[in-house]
């Protein structure tokens, strides 16, 4: 096999200026030579320090002296280099070919959705699990913070009406569930604001529209018994830390690992929980009320009243961040049969058992 | 790049012309990185670092570094990174345990906060200097390598007045009371001062960072540019003003085609002025954000030299624009897959804009003292706090 002969410029570490030579890659070995054919470097191919093989660039042969040579024709170069036995490592050799590529991108969705659909809530519960109160307070502060200066405003309601709203609701947990740790706030917000929801560290926030339909009734009492079940549940802290995580990996992909936290995203994926968690919150609102001594019909009256809301504005709520409660009716048939409460849907309202 | 006509124009340089005395010569500036292959790079890389949990971004991002470097070519020759993914990793991992103390800080207590944000503060120029040094000394040209020399000094005297800025506004901003409007005041003023200075600032900034760049033994150096980014900035505002009437008057058509105020039109109104908001802020700050990199950027450039290096830029606002609008809608519609493809027409059209021209043959250019800096904790910082150095 004749030696493959590629131009180069030598630069010999010392100043910028260039030397035109010739380099010769033949028998497992790399010849540096000058114009004249004087031996200039000698090294075995397995021993050089290279620079990455890319598909049209140039490519640098690093020797100990600071001496650089630059191969003009970087593909020739690879060429001739894995001819000789030095072919460019795995990575480099994967990065041009598309197939590679392709499985690449394959792969990396589905480890991506893996992660999404097993991996984050396992990882999420464990350290939700292992969460003090004080720092799930915190995390639970900080996104009201992001709430609050987006969507959330003052709440309209006068003074009265909020204390006849925390009276009912104090009173309902002293006979439910003496000594819970909780805390109401009142907000309000523009499109749909008949909806409560949980935040971590035990804040309930209740919108106007809601504590105004339901003045003078329990159906708020079953609304804040369903939100203590996500509290207890630790279902907002979940939620909240899976958004991180999803906001991490997001910065992953394409910031280059940039700082940029995805605090928005996160909180608004906070208040979406899935079918389980509304599920296993409204089994624990109906016993509340049952301890509460009110039946399980004003929840199922609440129900109904948030499908009645939902869908005077269309099925789903404006940014997200408020299309909560998915497959609202399979979860009235349940809290009926919870509760003992026969008929069906939201008709006739309030049967008592 | 490499089809256009550019080729030709260094035809005209004559083969038996003597050698050049003190005309200079302009240096040939290529990039041949293309978004096929950038895009292929990326994939791969991501995969190890989804697969390592992260680990592996280090290395992705030495390999990445490496490829832009590698396809830019000035005067016919190849630029070379030689970062160390180790450190790399090292540093982010430092400068990540540093983040999360600031943000635990914060939410501990106002007063724990703000003594981490001055800690953060008095470390920046610092972090600074690491950060560029790291990024400069692992870069070399013709086997000679970049350098950042400045002291601590130098760094804090340049860097200081805008950490002063940055504490004062993060300071101003504990004390606002959402029920207070009166409790603004102080984090108005902060903003209005920052507005005003911001353009001496960014000369200042700009200057230590090009002034303190070796090439080997040689040192570039930049011309004061204060009055040239005073005149961008405030062109730049006058820029902005048509937008803001267009964000009103679109709100106002808004409100009048879908009802007037309450009632019948809410979700139509809020997704029509969500559409109105966000198309008009996008493409004003598509147009005034290309129009002051544009101007900044020739400032710059057009004041930076070295030895016998001289530097300018061509680029221009409407070309800036129109990378930054197509890279953002197909970046958008193919869900994030045109990323790697608009990285690299960035960097192509801000290469090609490059103009670098040598008074004297490039032998004469010594290498320097060969010091690299050894820890990477300066550039995680960069990459985690998302400061621009890009010279």
């Amino acid at each position: 096999v004749s030696p493959t002969t590629l131009r180069a410029l030598r630069f010999d570490g010392r100043t910028a200026g260039a030397s035109p030579v010739e380099v010769e890659i033949g028998a497992g070995r790399l010849r540096v030579r000058a114009p004249d054919g004087a031996a200039l470097h000698e090294a075995r191919v397995d021993a050089l320090v290279l620079s990455d093989a890319f598909a049209s660039a140039p490519r640098l042969i690093s020797f100990p002296d600071g001496v650089v040579v630059e191969v003009a024709d970087g593909a020739a170069l690879t060429a001739a280099l894995t001819a000789a036995g030095r072919p460019p490592g795995v990575v480099e050799r994967l990065q041009q070919r598309w197939l590679a590529a392709t499985l690449a991108l394959a792969a990396t969705v589905a480890v991506l959705a893996a992660g999404y659909v097993w991996g984050l809530p396992r990882a999420v519960g464990a350290v939700a699990a292992r969460l003090p109160p004080s720092t799930e307070a915190r995390l639970g502060a900080g996104a009201l913070e992001v709430l609050d200066g987006r969507f959330l405003h003052e709440s309209e309601l006068d003074e009265e009406t909020r204390a006849s709203a925390e009276a009912r609701i104090a009173a309902a947990v002293e006979r439910a569930a003496p000594g819970a740790r909780y805390r109401v706030l009142f907000r309000t917000m523009r499109g749909v604001d008949v909806n409560a929801f949980a935040i971590p560290g035990g804040t309930i926030v209740l919108l106007d529209g809601l504590v105004r339909r339901t003045e003078g009734d329990d159906r708020l009492v079953a609304v804040v018994a369903h939100e203590l079940g996500h509290e207890a549940r630790r279902h907002s802290t979940r939620a909240l830390l899976e958004a991180a995580g999803v906001g991490v990996a997001a910065s992953l992909v394409w910031g280059d690992f940039s700082g940029q936290a995805a605090t928005l995203p996160a909180v608004l994926g906070m208040l979406r929980y899935s079918r389980d968690a509304e599920r296993e919150a409204d089994d624990d609102a109906v016993a509340f009320l049952d301890r509460a001594g009110l039946g399980a019909a004003p929840m199922l009256d609440a129900l109904c009243l948030l499908s009645d809301a939902e869908r005077e504005l269309g099925v789903d709520g404006i940014p997200g961040v408020l299309s909560s409660h998915p497959g609202i009716g399979e979860r009235i048939a349940r809290v009926r049969t919870l509760g003992g409460l026969s008929g069906s849907g939201c008709a006739p309202l309030g049967v008592e058992p | 790049m490499t089809d256009t006509a550019t080729p030709l124009e260094t035809i005209e340089v004559q083969p038996e012309a003597p050698p050049p005395a003190p005309a200079p010569q302009r240096l040939p500036v290529e990039f041949t990185a293309t978004g096929g292959e950038y895009f292929r790079i990326w994939v791969v890389n991501l995969l190890l670092t989804v697969v390592t949990l992260g680990i592996y971004s280090a290395w992705a991002k030495v390999r990445k570094t490496r490829y832009f470097w590698s396809n830019t070519r000035l005067g016919g020759s190849a630029f070379q990174y030689h970062g160390n993914p180790a450190a790399i990793l090292r540093g982010r991992l430092l400068v990540g345990a540093l983040l999360v103390a600031y943000s635990v800080a914060g939410r501990i207590s106002i007063r724990a906060g703000v003594a981490a944000a001055v800690a953060l503060g008095l470390l920046a120029p610092w972090l600074f200097v690491k950060a560029m040094r790291f990024k400069l000394s692992n870069t070399s040209w013709r086997g000679v390598r970049f350098g950042f020399q400045s002291s601590a000094g130098a760094a804090y005297r340049a860097l200081g007045g805008a950490v002063v800025l940055w504490l004062w506004v993060t300071v101003a901003a504990t004390r606002v009371v959402p029920s207070e409007p009166s409790s603004m005041a102080p984090l108005l003023l902060a903003y209005g001062v920052i507005f005003g200075v911001t353009p001496w600032l960014h000369a200042r900034v700009k200057r230590y960072q090009h002034g303190a760049t070796t090439f080997g033994a040689l040192r570039f150096e930049m011309d004061g540019c204060v009055g040239a980014l005073y005149g961008a900035y405030a062109k730049t505002l006058l820029l902005a003003v048509p937008s803001f009437v267009v964000l009103v008057a679109g709100m106002g058509g808004v409100m009048f085609a879908t009802g007037g105020g309450k009632g019948m039109g809410g979700r139509a109104q809020l997704y029509g002025m969500m559409a109105v908001v966000y198309v008009v802020f996008l493409l004003g700050y598509a147009v005034a954000g290309a129009f002051l990199v544009a101007r900044a950027d020739r400032a710059i450039w057009s004041r930076t030299r070295g030895g016998p290096l001289r530097f300018s830029t061509s680029i221009a606002t409407w070309p800036l624009m129109r990378v930054w609008l197509g890279n953002g809608v197909l970046t958008v519609l193919t869900l994030g897959l045109y990323w790697p493809f608009a990285a690299v027409n960035i960097a192509r059209y801000r290469v090609a804009c490059l103009t670098v021209e040598a008074a004297a043959p490039l032998d004469a250019i010594a290498a320097g003292a060969f010091v690299v800096e050894p820890s990477a904790t300066g550039d995680g910082a960069v990459d985690l706090l998302g400061w621009d150095v890009g010279l």
